[in-house]
């Protein structure tokens, strides 16, 4: 069997696979907003605008509209209350978009990142200063993406729950129940193993730059 | 190509001194060391980080000269 020798596979194969997806989405989804087909990100025909806040409590046993019947001494309780309305304003759906736009505007950095990566090595080499400045960067966009992203995500849930209740609500809950911290933190890890990944890539560059003065 | 840094070494190279006194060109030292002409340049203009034993010795052979006669240390 034939092994594929590329070092940059399946890294380079992905990435442009993926961009390409991102920017059809974002043309399709850009489109469709215009045209009032579709909704994206809050604009164009979104429908409904909700945001979950996230305090709960207990639910009715007896609701009807409840998917099962819980047995007797069984309590219910729900983890969120999702708050919506079928006519958001303009500041409505900008909040709204702006509970979203942070984790994809990180996932498509990282994806900008990683293809230049990818395309820097395939030109210049794998083990050279350039290579090790990329990974570097990618590891702080994931870094600083993945810890400013559901800050900013969540500030925008709270200002849009705010739209939302005639009462004032306290800025200190996280809207998703810290859901997006959670999912988030694995990246920051990675990101952390890049910056040190970098450091190998830095060892590798100055070793290929020995052997290629070596005589 | 990776950037060649520059080098953090003292160790000079005297082939071009050795060349002039032989009487000899690099194209003619390169067919007779078995090196490409690209990389003796590169030992003659300082820029070599490092030479193979097997390098040195061919070239010792051919100059009819001492390592120490070819690389001197400046501190």
């Amino acid at each position: 069997m034939r092994r594929d020798t590329d070092p940059l596979s399946p890294l380079s194969g992905w990435t442009h696979m993926l961009l390409a997806f991102v920017v059809l989405i974002v043309v399709c989804g850009v489109y469709g907003a215009f045209t009032g087909t579709t909704g994206v990100m809050g604009f164009g025909n979104v429908g409904r605008i909700c945001v979950d806040e996230p305090s709960g409590g207990t639910v009715d046993p007896q609701d009807p509209l409840l998917p099962h019947d819980a047995r007797a001494g069984v309590e219910m309780r729900t983890t969120a209350y999702s708050y919506c309305t079928k006519t958001p304003d303009v500041a409505q759906r900008i909040w709204y978009t702006l509970t979203m736009l942070p984790t994809f505007a990180l996932f498509a950095t990282v994806l900008l990142v990683l293809f230049r990566l990818v395309r820097g090595a395939a030109r210049e080499g794998i083990h050279t200063n350039g290579t090790a400045r990329r990974l570097r960067a990618l590891g702080w966009v994931l870094i600083v993406g993945s810890i400013l992203a559901p800050i900013a995500e969540d500030a925008a849930a709270v200002r849009l729950l705010a739209t939302m209740v005639s009462d004032p609500i306290g800025g200190s809950f996280l809207p998703d129940g810290g859901g997006g911290w959670t999912g988030l933190l694995p990246l920051v890890l990675v990101g952390v193993g890049l910056l040190t990944f970098s450091r190998f890539v830095l060892v590798g560059a100055e070793m290929r730059a020995d052997l290629d003065g070596t005589v | 190509m990776a950037r060649r840094a520059e080098p953090s070494h003292g160790i000079t190279v005297h082939l071009d001194r050795i060349l002039a006194a032989r009487n000899m060109t690099l194209t003619e030292l390169s067919e007779r060391v078995g090196v490409t002409q690209a990389n003796l340049s590169i030992l003659k203009n300082g820029h070599a980080r490092a030479i193979r034993f097997a390098t040195l010795t061919k070239l010792c052979q051919v100059l009819r000269c001492q390592p120490g006669d070819l690389l001197t240390y400046d501190r």
